[in-house]
């Protein structure tokens, strides 16, 4: 049932969405932090982005934000100020696919290819230390990707399903 | 856009096969051998301040490989857990108790590369300071 709701009322709920889901990354990565490459948040990205729109670049600052704060503002948080909207990009450009192996693919991808999109900053040392880093991450890169692509062929369906429900009464963006 | 399950399969092919090639991106450039030979000096400095000097020939790329040719060469010892270096020398890092850490510079220049990132030159010279906060 579509509700008439005053338009401050329309943006305070937006912003609380993004606040709601920015906290959701930061809480997803934080609990997963102990095992190198295992994250949720790669997940959450397409789910929120399916769910909410454009929306999920909002709270995709927050997180980067936070995770600057939390962890300090190095080399590697300049490339978390493009590698998640590049993942939000990607989601919003194939919304419509509705098969969860689809999806797991693209996440799966996006993990293998996390470790040569950070590098880039490195750039600025030189391509030598770009390449060793690079180079030095393959490993964590291949086991991201499997992680990833396991993990959003198991739970994009339901996840999904719940959010649906939860952003029907949502204002879309 | 809707996406058909035949384009879905080629793009976990694609997916399978870039898996691969990094895979053998991997394995060439970690072949030993492939690198001129370098001298280094790692500067091990603890929480006393005492610096001991430690002289490695090594023909890895980056500052990780260096460290494990001297491990293996029994040049000093060292732990690392995710990519973090934890002990060196016997000496460990406590960060959950005393919120040590071992701090890496070159030259007295905080680097801000890890060790496996950080590519090494014959001559230069890394300190590793065991450090508070």
């Amino acid at each position: 049932m579509a509700l008439n709701r005053p338009q401050n009322s329309d943006k305070v709920r937006r912003m609380t969405q993004v606040a709601l889901m920015a906290a959701l990354m930061l809480g997803g990565q934080v609990a997963l932090m102990a095992i190198p490459n295992f994250e949720v948040v790669s997940l959450l990205v397409i789910l929120f982005t399916l769910t909410f729109g454009r929306d999920v670049f909002g709270a995709v600052y927050v997180f980067v934000v936070l995770e600057g704060a939390i962890y300090g503002f190095g080399m590697w948080w300049i490339s978390y100020l493009y590698v998640w909207s590049i993942l939000a990009l990607l989601a919003l450009r194939l919304r419509a696919m509705q098969s969860s192996l689809g999806w797991a693919v693209l996440s799966g991808g996006f993990g293998l290819v996390f470790g040569a999109l950070t590098a880039l900053p490195y750039l600025a040392l030189g391509p030598a230390a770009a390449w060793a880093y690079f180079v030095a991450g393959i490993p964590y890169d291949l086991v991201h990707c499997v992680c990833n692509f396991v993990l959003c062929l198991a739970l994009f369906r339901p996840l999904h399903r719940v959010l649906e429900r939860l952003g029907q009464s949502a204002p879309q963006p | 856009m809707k996406m058909s399950r035949k384009k879905i399969l080629i793009a976990l092919a694609v997916l399978v096969l870039a898996a691969g090639a990094l895979c053998a991106v991997w394995l060439l450039s970690s072949r030993p051998g492939n690198s001129d030979l370098k001298d280094i000096t790692l500067v091990v400095v603890d929480g006393a301040g005492s610096q001991t000097t430690y002289g490695v020939e090594t023909h890895a790329r980056t500052l990780g490989g260096a460290l494990k040719d001297a491990r293996k060469k029994n040049i000093l010892t060292y732990t690392e857990k995710s990519g973090m270096i934890t002990e060196i020398q016997g000496i460990a890092a406590d960060w959950d108790g005393k919120k040590q850490w071992w701090c890496l510079t070159q030259n007295g220049r905080m680097l801000e590369t890890g060790v496996e990132t950080t590519v090494i030159a014959d001559g230069d010279s890394y300190e590793f300071t065991l450090t508070v906060g």
